[in-house]
């Protein structure tokens, strides 16, 4: 089952089954629809004469989705007519537009130098873990008050209220987990209603931030940890769970749920997430977990297919 | 300019590529797919498809040339239709 999703224009169509043709690939079933300016296309594609492996046709649907600019979701039977029960999103540069690190460095004067430790730690030079803890530091002496305020002006993607409302009419337990600061993670995740928020826990001492950080740092394995703990209170397996992320951090999470989704990804997500989102409108992504009627109907025929056979 | 719409339906034996075939064939001509159907019946190729067109009579008359050419090098069976003009709408 391959899922596109992104903004209306000519060419989708063509693009994505082209490539589908050039690998001998069989559509039996499709449906797509614009509605306002999002395209929504599910194909039901046999791969029965297909010669290359799985992967290959995974790897070239998303090159073509990503130079079209679509989002693309490929699943198979057993993958898409799995229940899902629990999404877990990343909140910087997925759910966040832009990095709330440096937004509360603005705030606190000290612009120029976070700035520099994060270029530090893009090239290596100093750990993930390094840099968030030298980063904190410098924000030492920043009263609480002003951290809620950069906290009531961040901005979500578009989208995302539209997303997490829909996601939990629907039942779905919703998880933001970040390495980002709790102060704002907690009010971004009590905006938008989702029931667990993870972050890293800023010391605040006499109405102002220490520059320390509360227990361990939200890394890789912690991320996975959380969501592993919280799907487990809820009897819900993890390839029931769908992950969205942007970055490496995220790359643990999105590897090992059903549906890991990368989210405007960096590289190393791109190739590694079963559904890329190259758009910045989580309904984009709703659309590729199913949502809205075209996935539903041809998940349906499939299923009654299923038990007539 | 005013938008215009064609209705396309084709049929004829499935194989891999006609959906491609004829998208491109929309997308050549600057037509938009707004909605698309398509199933496989004992292995026929039964696909409906709405088209919006930027453009006049003359574009809607490429649109249609250009897609009942195309139809007939896939070997299928292609009608192409003004909603309009048959007084459906």
């Amino acid at each position: 089952m391959v899922t596109v999703a992104g903004f209306d224009r000519p060419g989708i169509v063509a693009g994505i089954t082209e490539a589908l043709a050039s690998l001998n690939a069989n559509i039996v079933k499709a449906r797509a629809s614009s509605l306002l300016n999002l395209f929504v296309m599910v194909l039901l594609v046999d791969l029965a004469e297909v010669k290359v492996p799985f992967k290959v046709v995974e790897d070239v649907l998303k090159e073509r989705g990503n130079e079209i600019g679509v989002g693309v979701s490929i699943e198979t039977e057993d993958g898409f007519l799995k229940e899902r029960r629990l999404v877990a999103f990343d909140a910087d540069g997925t759910l966040i537009n832009g990095e709330v690190i440096d937004e509360l460095a603005k705030e606190a004067g000290v612009e120029k130098e976070v700035k520099e430790i994060t270029r530090k730690a893009m090239e290596g030079e100093i750990s993930f873990k390094e840099a968030l803890k030298m980063r904190t530091a410098l924000l030492k002496g920043l009263p609480i008050d002003r951290v809620k305020k950069v906290a009531n002006r961040i901005k979500v993607v578009p989208g995302a209220q539209e997303m997490i409302s829909t996601l939990r009419s629907a039942g779905f337990i919703t998880v933001l987990i970040t390495g980002g600061f709790d102060i704002i993670a907690e009010e971004v995740g009590r905006k938008l209603g989702f029931d667990y928020v993870f972050a890293n826990r800023l010391v605040v001492k006499d109405g102002v931030l220490t520059g320390e950080v509360e227990g361990g740092i939200m890394d890789p394995e912690d991320k996975l940890r959380v969501l592993k703990e919280v799907a487990e209170k809820h009897g819900i397996k993890l390839e029931e769970c769908v992950a969205i992320g942007d970055g490496a951090n995220d790359l643990l999470i999105i590897k090992n749920v059903g549906l890991g989704i990368g989210f405007n990804p960096k590289r190393v997500v791109k190739e590694q997430a079963k559904a890329l989102v190259g758009i910045k409108d989580m309904r984009a992504v709703l659309a590729l977990m199913g949502f809205g009627q075209l996935k539903r109907d041809i998940e349906a025929k499939v299923k009654q297919s299923n038990a007539n056979s | 300019m005013a938008k215009k719409y064609a209705l396309i339906v084709a049929l004829g034996k499935d194989r891999p590529g006609l959906i491609a075939g004829l998208a491109s064939a929309v997308a050549e001509v600057g037509g938009n797919i707004e909605d698309l159907d398509e199933v496989v019946m004992k292995g026929v190729f039964v696909m409906n498809l709405l088209i919006s067109l930027e453009g006049d009579q003359r574009s809607f008359e490429e649109l249609r040339n250009h897609i009942l050419e195309k139809g007939k090098e896939l070997g299928l069976r292609v009608e192409v239709h003004d909603p309009k003009e048959e007084g459906w709408v």
